[in-house]
């Protein structure tokens, strides 16, 4: 009940205005309440309406009141970057660390639902795009999983902080800030090695900027610990390609045809044994694997034009002018609503929606810390008035 | 090891019965010889009144059904020297079916050639105005550096057909794309009698294409309400058109608007280049303005790198495409996106109205498959001609 009480008495704080530069108005709200709860702020570092408002949205957290909590931190931080958006950010994280690195100092495990609120803000500020918010909600939570990973020191503490680091990263590169990405990939690769999600973002994000061997050495070891990861693996065929691995590439490439993996995965298999056999004029075994393409996966029209091609090299003209001809009828009879091979460059989406799920449930175990360790500090913060 | 592609191997000669309590055999066309043109198949069934029905195929096309004996019918396979697979399936009754096939091979042909006229479709231009009054004797043309007979000459309005390609990528938003499609009919509404065309609207796939059609027929075909979306796949669709093309007679023309930038295509241009050389179709290339009124050039596509290519091979796809449509005789058009598009696609239709078309045998064909880059000289003082060349076949 305590925390309770005390994040009734922060709540209109956490909805005013905080920095000494913001006033009350700017928000829409009335006055600055006096709340009882403002004895336990002189404890906690940075101003003390900094450290109200978050105090609010940590404790809303704590309750599982998840929607509220992050709108509350977006709020306060967008207050803040009105008005003073280096200065007063700067201010904001050393008081948004420090509060969370109080916390954390009477339970680690409250730092993971932390790190999920900051990942909701900066989810929050991505379709802006709002740089400097963004930049602020990176550097907070990436800071508060290192926290984490370093206190714990376990395996499964440095995997959850590599996670939301590259979780942070996929979203930068969706809105090609390959920059960002990039530094926070390699520190989630320095913490988990073996990531899946981490490796295949930077795998994918050197082979945009058309570092393809990067992309190799990348892709290589992170398909030997995942051998099922298809997405993974048809990356790191098509980039050992690029630098002329045919062989192992090929490898690959039969591996990835197989059922177990992803449609568009396949398709993309397929093309590339085509490409490669293109590639060594070997026109009959191009035609073989473009056949076994649309046995196994119907017709697409890479495999048409790409097979109609073969029969001009092995001068069979009229049969490939009618296999063109039946485009794009022979097509949209299927059920491709995209190419593969625009499918392909498609930022991993799929692997990020799994791993910001496992996240979710990671935060979603550590509420009750959480709101332990506000309950913690709420009763110290009684005991001392 | 991969099985062979079935359709390669030659003389396959089966006869199916067993289950089906019937059999079937396909005892015309014969096996191992070659087939054109007109061609009698004939199935028969075993014991003849088993079979409710006999479906016919010539290379994988339903052709015909015979619903009672003599299961027969007649073809036409065409005079082009290939392969035809013939096959029938005879229907019992229920789900019973018996099958048969033959194979018909290629005649090879060694050490015969046939010396094919070259068509050079030659515009003439002087001060960028062309020129209209030139006669045969103004023309002078040089294979290889070689003087070459000139055994036909024509001037002037001479039927052709053309795929328009449209490129309706993510690129192109509504407005962009409704603009290059009134650009499109408008080409279309232009054309003479004679001439065809079919309007291909693609992005990474075909999203729409009308028939070949004339002038008249053309309005009647719509094209739906296509939407800007997917890849760039300029290659695929421009080897697409000249394929489709092939198979047309006289003047052929393909006239492709889109940025250039291909992203997705399954074939890269290198390749698409030996079927240009082939086709000797004309291209033509409208690049839409972008902001800042310039067209991507390879400078700035060097340093856009996509998933399937990185910048350098932008850049290189861009100057090849350049020296593709060069090659063929063809023309780069600029236009803006944003505004009115009509003005380039007419000045494609006056071009093509405009040229002289040049003809001659090779003096010294070689049948090496070696591209032969071909001079046009004009005889009089100032005035240029564009041309291109021919792969020696």
């Amino acid at each position: 009940m305590a925390h309770r009480k005390l994040l009734a008495a922060f709540l209109p704080l956490a909805l005013v205005a905080v920095s000494a530069g913001v006033d009350a108005e700017s928000l829409g709200r009335g006055g600055r309440d006096r709340a009882a709860g403002d004895d336990v702020l002189p404890r906690l570092p940075g101003p003390p309406q900094l450290r109200a408002a978050y105090w609010g949205a940590l404790s809303l957290a704590g309750m599982n009141e998840w929607p509220g909590a992050r709108d509350s931190v977006v709020e306060l931080e967008r207050a803040v970057a009105r008005e003073s958006p280096v200065e007063g950010l700067a201010e904001l994280s050393r008081a948004q660390i420090d509060v969370a690195g109080r916390l954390a100092g009477i339970t680690h495990d409250c730092l993971p639902p932390i790190t999920l609120l900051h990942l909701g803000a900066f989810e929050s500020y991505r379709e802006g795009p709002d740089t400097a918010l963004v930049t602020h909600s990176s550097t907070v939570a990436a800071h508060l999983a290192e926290l984490y990973a370093g206190l714990e020191g376990t395996i499964a503490a440095r995997g959850f902080a590599s996670s939301a680091m590259a979780c942070m990263a996929g979203t930068l590169g969706s809105v090609a800030s390959f920059g960002q990405a990039r530094r926070l990939l390699e520190r989630a690769i320095r913490l988990d090695p073996g990531s899946e999600i981490a490796g295949l973002l930077l795998g994918a994000l050197d082979e945009r900027e058309g570092r393809y061997g990067d992309a190799v050495d990348v892709l290589r070891p992170l398909v030997q610990a995942h051998p099922d990861a298809g997405e993974a693996r048809i990356r790191l065929a098509v980039n050992l390609r690029r630098v002329g691995k045919a062989a192992e590439a090929r490898g690959h490439l039969a591996e990835c045809t197989q059922p177990r993996y992803d449609r568009w995965v396949r398709g993309v298999a397929y093309d590339e044994l085509a490409r490669l056999a293109l590639d060594g004029e070997r026109w009959l075994d191009a035609a073989a694997v473009l056949e076994e393409a649309e046995a196994a996966l119907g017709p697409s029209q890479a495999m048409i034009v790409q097979l109609s091609y073969v029969l001009d090299r092995l001068q069979v003209p009229l049969r490939a002018r009618r296999l063109a001809a039946t485009l794009p009828d022979r097509v949209e009879a299927g059920s491709r609503p995209e190419s593969d091979r625009f499918r392909y460059p498609v930022w991993p989406d799929v692997a990020l929606a799994s791993a910001r799920e496992a996240l979710r449930q990671r935060g979603q175990a550590s509420l009750g810390a959480l709101s332990a360790a506000i309950a913690t500090t709420s009763s110290v913060a009684e005991q001392a008035r | 090891m991969r099985r062979p592609a079935a359709w390669v191997a030659a003389g396959l000669l089966s006869a199916a019965a067993g289950a089906a309590g019937f059999e079937v055999e396909l005892s015309a066309p014969p096996a191992g010889q070659a087939a054109f043109g007109l061609v009698r198949v004939v199935a028969a069934v075993v014991p003849p009144d088993a079979a409710e029905r006999v479906e016919f195929f010539v290379d994988g096309r339903l052709v015909g059904v015979s619903a009672e004996p003599p299961h027969e019918l007649v073809v036409d396979v065409g005079q082009e020297n290939v392969a035809h697979e013939f096959r029938v399936v005879a229907h019992g009754p229920g789900a019973a079916t018996a099958a048969a096939a033959v194979t018909t091979p290629a005649i090879k042909v060694d050490a015969q050639f046939s010396v094919e006229l070259q068509q050079l479709y030659v515009t003439a231009r002087l001060d960028g105005r062309r020129v209209l009054d030139l006669t045969r004797g103004d023309f002078e043309v040089l294979d290889e550096g070689r003087r070459q007979q000139l055994v036909t000459f024509a001037r002037g309005d001479i039927p052709f057909t053309a795929v328009v390609l449209v490129d309706a990528s993510l690129s192109m938003d509504a407005n962009k794309l409704a603009i290059a499609l009134a650009g499109a009919r408008a080409f279309v509404g232009g054309m003479r009698p004679l001439d065809e065309a079919k309007v291909v609207v693609f992005s990474d796939r075909m999203i729409a294409a009308t028939p070949f059609a004339g002038p008249a027929d053309a309005a009647a075909f719509g094209l739906g309400e296509p939407v800007a979306t997917g890849g760039t796949s300029v290659n695929d669709h421009l080897y697409l058109a000249l394929k489709l093309l092939e198979a047309r007679q006289g003047r052929r023309v393909v006239v492709l608007l889109s940025d250039g930038m291909d992203t997705t295509s399954a074939l890269r241009l290198r390749e698409v280049l030996f079927k240009v050389r082939r086709s000797q179709a004309l291209v033509y290339w409208i690049r839409p303005l972008e902001r800042g009124g310039r067209v991507l050039d390879p400078d700035r596509a060097r340093r856009l790198y996509s998933a399937w290519k990185s910048g350098p091979e932008h850049a290189d796809e861009l100057d090849l495409l350049a020296e593709v449509v060069a090659e063929s005789g063809g023309r780069i058009l600029e236009g803006n996106p944003l505004d009115d598009l009509t003005a380039e696609f007419d000045e494609v239709l006056r071009e093509l109205r405009e040229q002289y078309v040049l003809g001659f045998y090779p003096a010294e064909a070689r049948h090496d498959g070696r591209w032969h880059g071909v001079e046009v000289r004009v005889r009089r003082p100032g005035v240029g001609a564009r041309a291109g060349g021919y792969l020696d076949f």
